[in-house]
């Protein structure tokens, strides 16, 4: 399940929504060991494989309009890409606010992190080992917010 | 933990005004017997108490004696602890749970998009703790303690 930085919880917990916390925001897939939660820093030990933006330009990106039926998915209008940058095996994302340092640990900003494998993962992908310069398109994407 | 949160509290938090905008001015209902499966239900047993701010008059559609959140922190969004969240007995019965409800107009019907959030309610144990949950009609019903947290994995 993903995991959500205590600032994006604080945030749906008041008066804003996760899709007002988060868009604009860019996505960054990661190799190595996920930390332990979204506050925390990535020590270096992970290589950063692919961002994944706007068409993967300088844009952020956007969620649809409306939840519905506690399910939030991509504008699907929007090119969620990146273009990769590093051989590596994915492992995790992180989702990242605008203008939030991926890298740094963080109590208020507001972020969430998951995993990324072949099956059984946040993100699922037929293949996770990503090569340099492929393009590396995100066609569908939804968050969940679970009853309880 | 049985805190449940109704289909249109998590649109709320997920797509527009978070859990304290969609709850602002609410009313908390306090039930005989168990919880429904879900928030979206229908409430289930007897009504026993309606909770509003120092137990005045409360209608949806009016702020006037609605019951509000304070500023979250630490991922936990809690009761004002100066606000006095009080109300009288409306029939006999044992507590079990007890439903907040937002401001809009709630028919206490089936809904998917309401915000509503479940509590179960107990003496020494459940989401809402009651000094004493055996309700008369008349008696003072007060709430101490309200809270709502969000984990970090979702």
């Amino acid at each position: 399940m993903i995991e959500l930085s205590t600032g994006l919880r604080n945030h749906c917990l008041s008066t804003g929504s996760f899709k007002a916390a988060l868009d604009g925001g860019k996505m960054y897939w990661y190799s190595g060991a996920k930390p332990a939660d979204a506050d925390a820093a990535i020590d270096g030990a992970q290589v950063l494989l692919v961002t994944i933006s706007d068409n993967g330009g300088a844009g952020g990106l956007t969620f649809a309009a409306a939840a519905a039926a506690g399910v939030l998915a991509k504008l699907a209008s929007q090119t969620w890409t990146g273009t990769v940058v590093a051989d590596g095996l994915a492992a995790f994302f992180r989702f990242v606010e605008a203008g939030d340092d991926p890298l740094a640990a963080s109590t208020t900003a507001k972020r969430f992190q998951g995993t990324i494998s072949t099956t059984g993962a946040d993100i699922n992908l037929v293949d996770p080992n990503l090569v340099t310069s492929d393009p590396n398109p995100v066609d569908s994407f939804n968050v969940t917010l679970p009853a309880v | 933990m049985t805190i449940k949160a109704s289909t249109g509290l998590r649109d709320a938090m997920l797509g527009t005004v978070g859990f304290k905008g969609a709850l602002a001015n609410g009313v908390l209902e306090i039930y005989s017997g168990a919880q429904p499966a879900t928030a979206d239900a229908a409430p289930t047993g007897t009504l026993l108490a309606r909770i509003t701010l120092d137990g005045g008059a409360f209608s949806h559609g009016s702020p006037t004696n609605g019951l509000n959140w304070d500023t979250p922190a630490n991922a936990a969004i809690q009761k004002p602890s100066g606000d006095n969240w009080q109300g009288l007995g409306l029939a006999l019965g044992t507590a079990g749970w007890a439903r907040f409800k937002g401001n809009p107009a709630d028919n206490d019907g089936s809904s998917t998009t309401l915000a509503r959030v479940d509590y179960s309610v107990g003496k020494t144990s459940g989401d809402i703790r009651l000094p004493n949950i055996n309700i008369d009609v008349s008696d003072p019903v007060t709430v101490n303690d309200a809270s709502m947290q969000l984990p970090i994995s979702k």
